[in-house]
């Protein structure tokens, strides 16, 4: 499973390395440290078809998010 | 429900305070637009001649301020820097120069379509066009680098400064510049201007509203939840506009406005493409400038620089009125930016350490 580093990053970054990673993933975990980059990554990837599990551990928010069976 | 209601009431609230704010005194068709505001802090700060555009106009430091106080509230105040600062500053500079040849940050443009300036809606294709520029290279790679956590010292500093110069603009007013003419002699009384800032300081940092990202998440993405805000926006300012009478649908008899549909275009889409890369509109960058992001100050430094030699090298349009030097200006502007665009993306690769 890839980990993807979205920490940092402008927006829409985040978005755009999770929408490239989705097209061939079918489990990843994201980090970003914006509640808004957290917001929006959840909303895009549940849109897709995911299941997503959001932990957030001081600056950090992890993603995990697998393909729904 | 209320998640969902969230943006379109923060468009409604922005629309209200836009409307106070040019029937209280401000100029009727950009109520609050951060271009030009930041144009005329320049002007008050004597960094150019452009006797219609010098007043510490109090929206700008109450939106940074507004945004710092939500952002400590909700715990989300974080100092972070160090994505490209300069070249931000740089794209920031453009940005403005951009929107003085239109006469308008995407704000104002919003502000002046709802007053029926059709020269407005030329710069909304021009803006739309800039963002798809800017996302084609966003696809293939572009990144100005992350953002690290930093001092709070630099965090600080944009909110102690805008409470410096509101310091200096109630009580010594003797020290900045002001215009006894044209579009910074109109303003709202200085308390009505602050209260606008702050609350639309607090609810952009809520709602994240930001115009690029309206438009450019609709198209990329297809979450239309912003697009709904400045819909909800525009809905609530045209009928303001009729009410108080200010309507005037045409090209002509705009108030700040120029009929020159090239450069409307062309001014927007630099205001698009710079924005885009930059990840916020001005009115974003401010809110972001607020709540500890420095790159977003540098951003905000550079355009109050752009607002500067806008007007000291002739770039900058005054209504009716293209600027003699805008096509060479924007040409410099626009191939600075296109060069921080490519290298940026085909160039700049991230190394082995990942940076």
């Amino acid at each position: 499973m890839i980990t993807i580093d979205a920490r940092g990053v402008s927006c829409p970054e985040p978005l755009i390395m999770l929408k490239k990673a989705l097209k061939t993933e079918s489990a990843l975990v994201l980090l970003v440290d914006s509640k808004n980059a957290n917001e929006n990554c959840k909303s895009f990837a549940t849109k897709q078809g995911f299941t997503v599990n959001s932990i957030i551990d001081g600056d950090t928010f992890t993603l995990q998010i697998n393909k729904k069976v | 429900m209320l998640d969902k209601l969230k943006m379109p009431l923060a468009g409604i609230l922005f629309a209200v305070v836009s409307i106070v704010l040019f029937t209280m005194g401000n100029p009727f068709n950009v109520g609050l637009c951060v271009a030009c505001f930041l144009r005329d802090i320049a002007g008050a700060l004597g960094l150019h001649g452009f006797t219609s555009g010098m007043y510490a106009r109090p929206e700008i430091m109450g939106l940074v301020l507004g945004a710092m106080i939500i952002s400590l509230i909700t715990r989300e105040f974080s100092s972070k820097g160090g994505s490209a600062p300069i070249t931000r500053f740089v794209l920031g500079a453009c940005v403005v120069i951009g929107a003085l040849i239109f006469l308008g940050c995407p704000t104002g443009m919003m502000l002046r379509i709802a007053g029926g300036d059709f020269n407005a809606i030329v710069g909304l294709f021009g803006f739309v066009a800039g963002i798809l520029v800017g996302m084609f290279f966003l696809n293939k790679g572009f990144s100005l680098k992350r953002a690290y956590k930093i001092s709070n010292s630099d965090g600080f500093a944009l909110p102690v400064m805008s409470v410096l110069l509101l310091v200096a603009l109630i009580f010594f007013p003797t020290l900045l510049n002001f215009s006894e003419a044209g579009f910074a002699s109109f303003r709202a009384p200085l308390i009505v201007s602050l209260a606008a800032g702050l609350i639309m300081g607090g609810v952009g940092f809520i709602s994240r509203l930001c115009f690029v990202a309206g438009i450019r998440d609709s198209i990329f993405f297809k979450n239309f939840a912003m697009l709904s805000a400045f819909v909800a926006f525009l809905v609530v300012l045209v009928i303001g506009n009729i009410i108080f009478g200010y309507f005037n649908l045409g090209f002509q008899n705009q108030l700040i406005a120029h009929t020159d549909g090239l450069w409307n275009f062309l001014g927007m889409a630099l205001v698009g493409l710079g924005s885009v890369l930059l990840g916020g509109c001005p009115f974003r960058q401010l809110i972001m400038a607020g709540s500890g992001n420095t790159d977003s100050v540098a951003t905000v430094f550079g355009m109050v620089f752009g607002g500067m030699i806008a007007h000291n090298f002739a770039l900058a349009s005054v209504p009716g009125q293209m600027g003699a030097n805008a096509p060479v200006g924007f040409a410099i502007a626009a191939a600075i930016v296109l060069t921080i665009a490519v290298y940026n993306t085909f160039f700049n690769k991230p190394t082995d350490k990942g940076i």
